[in-house]
């Protein structure tokens, strides 16, 4: 009995792993801490937010959310929870900057609409990777698109060029201290 | 005792989790529902028209041009919550014809596997589901997405649909009711196929369902190739109160129906101002000796069709980054034939051999408006002088 108890409750494990930044929840929040178990395989990560009020007077804007991600205390990368327009409905992605604010991984979370979705294509995303300067965050010039999304290519790409070019700001400007995160 | 003790202790080990989950739940839908009452509501709206100018030219004779508001088609959707939500395309055409071009629910299960029940637009080609004038190149859409793949081709039914993030490929899988073939007259015909079958979701009559399918692959950078195919048979009103035991009405209702198969390969590419589309189509009819014999017509065994169009944007060489503004210049080349095989009996009509050439310009001073203009000179293998026609016209959509 113990033992098929043990083995029902592997298989239906309602605890969900990793850690929550954000408020997110089911698949999107499944999908985060995947990116982040990936890019960090062993290591015990946790996060801060950044203070909202400080955040929307750099970005002017309320549809993303800053964290910084640390191990013992040591900022490992800047964990950046956007959302962006399609056609009619939002989407929701994150993107990983590295410490020198430099694009490590970009992920689709949520996706609401019937088209255009295909800028969840992981091999898509991967054009982000590395670039760190707003000058090649460009859709039809560095960044190809998608036939079919161009709608949601185009907000995916001004969003993370949006993203990129605040986050420089806030560090060139000493605002991503101790004091800003909670 | 022991094995109670047990199951509350694996009750509570599930549940607890559960009763902290929902005590947050009001914090997290705190952000998303602040989020989602600063968006638009949960109706929306859009649009798309367009507007041409045609103007045939021939040698020693004169031709009026033609005028037209086109289409205008409205989208009206609703998002009833996260996962279910209702789309619908209504469309006027020349003014005069209204019709629904799509009214479908769609739920979503998860990235890979949606629902979709309705009037679905069928995915073959790539017009057929991506007609908005803004999207494509010349002011008429491709004659083999008109004499082929009966554009738009739209049909009652349900299905799923779906993509994996991984694999970059995006599927749909549809069962709808068929093409018309005989509703108390007969309804197709060999120069244009399937076209005068399509019920549009209008009282449509069902005799046997059909199957539409595709999938689409976009891993590779700037590329997005597609592969689709449908099969049914088509629809007959013979077969409505049809006495079972009577193997004469059988036999006519059977001949006033054919079987229809058809394969569709699209791609295209873009990459910096390149842009590219090819797309190709292949139709077979069986048991269209039969329904020759029936309705007195010309209907073919084999159909197919091609074409390939290429432009380059101009306006990226001028290093404007984050303008959205183009101008394309693009040639197209098609081939199709609606007589490619015709059964015993049927003599194949060359004229029915078509071959179209396009050149064109399309000029966006924004992604939604589109100016065009272009030249298309068409020709078939019974007489090879080209009939010309200059076309002007106006696309938009907004949403």
């Amino acid at each position: 009995m113990a033992i098929l108890l043990l083995i029902l409750s592997l298989i239906f494990s309602p605890v969900e792993p990793g850690i929550n930044c954000s408020n997110l929840s089911g698949q999107a929040l499944r999908k985060m801490n995947k990116v982040l178990v990936a890019t960090w395989p062993n290591e015990s990560i946790t996060c801060q937010a950044y203070r909202r009020s400080a955040f929307a007077e750099v970005f002017k804007d309320d549809k993303s959310e800053l964290f910084r991600l640390q191990n013992e205390n040591a900022t490992i990368a800047y964990l950046l929870i956007s959302r962006s327009f399609g056609k009619f409905e939002y989407f929701t992605y994150m993107i990983l900057f590295s410490t020198s604010i430099e694009i490590m991984r970009v992920e689709l979370l949520e996706y609401r609409e019937d088209y255009g979705g295909e800028i969840g294509s992981k091999k898509w995303l991967r054009q982000f990777i590395g670039l760190n300067s707003t000058d090649q965050i460009v859709l039809g010039d560095q960044i190809q698109g998608i036939s079919g999304a161009t709608i949601s290519c185009r907000s995916i790409t001004a969003g993370i060029a949006d993203a990129c070019n605040g986050l420089q700001r806030l560090q060139s400007s000493h605002l991503l201290d101790n004091s800003n995160f909670e | 005792m022991k094995n109670y003790t047990y199951l509350i202790a694996f009750l509570a080990w599930i549940l607890f989790p559960a009763t902290m989950h929902a005590q947050d739940t009001n914090a997290v839908q705190g952000f998303q529902s602040s989020l989602e009452s600063r968006t638009k509501s949960k109706a929306h709206f859009g649009m798309y028209g367009q507007l041409d100018y045609n103007q045939p030219f021939g040698n020693g004779t004169r031709y009026n041009g033609t005028l037209d508001v086109h289409r205008l088609v409205g989208f009206i959707g609703y998002k009833f919550s996260d996962k279910l939500s209702f789309m619908s395309e209504i469309e006027v055409e020349h003014v005069k014809e209204i019709y629904i071009e799509q009214a479908v629910i769609n739920y979503s299960f998860s990235d890979l596997f949606n629902f979709r029940g309705g009037l679905v637009l069928i995915p073959m080609g790539i017009i057929n589901e991506y007609h908005e004038p803004p999207t494509f190149n010349g002011v008429e859409r491709p004659n083999l997405d008109n004499k082929i793949v009966p554009t738009t081709w739209r049909e009652l039914g349900a299905g799923l649909f779906g993509k994996s993030n991984s694999a970059s490929i995006k599927y749909q899988l549809y069962v709808v009711n068929g093409f018309a073939s005989y509703d108390g007259k007969p309804k197709l015909k060999g120069e244009s196929l399937l076209r005068s079958g399509r019920q549009k979701g209008v009282e449509s009559l069902m005799s046997s369902p059909a199957l539409a399918a595709k999938i689409e692959h976009y891993g590779i950078n700037g590329l997005k190739v597609g592969l689709s195919y449908y099969a049914g048979k088509t629809q007959s009103s013979l077969y409505n109160e049809m006495d079972t035991d009577n193997p004469t009405a059988a036999m006519r209702a059977d001949s006033s129906v054919v079987g229809v198969r058809m394969l569709g390969a699209d791609a295209r590419f873009k990459r910096k101002g390149l842009e590219a589309r090819a797309q190709a189509n292949y139709l077979i009819i069986d048991g269209a000796g039969k329904y020759n014999a029936f309705a007195q017509t010309d209907l073919a065994t084999e159909a197919m069709g091609y074409y390939i169009e290429l432009g380059y944007d101009w306006l990226r060489l001028c290093h404007k980054k984050r303008n959205t503004a183009r101008l394309v210049t693009f040639a197209r080349f098609e081939k199709y034939n609606t007589h490619h095989s015709v059964p015993e009996g049927t003599d194949i009509n060359p004229a029915y051999n078509r071959t179209d050439l396009t050149f064109g310009i399309t000029f966006m001073p924004l992604e939604q408006v589109a100016f065009k203009v272009d030249y298309q000179q068409k020709s078939n293998a019974l007489d090879k002088t080209p009939a010309n026609q200059l076309n002007i016209g106006l696309g938009f959509w907004f949403y």
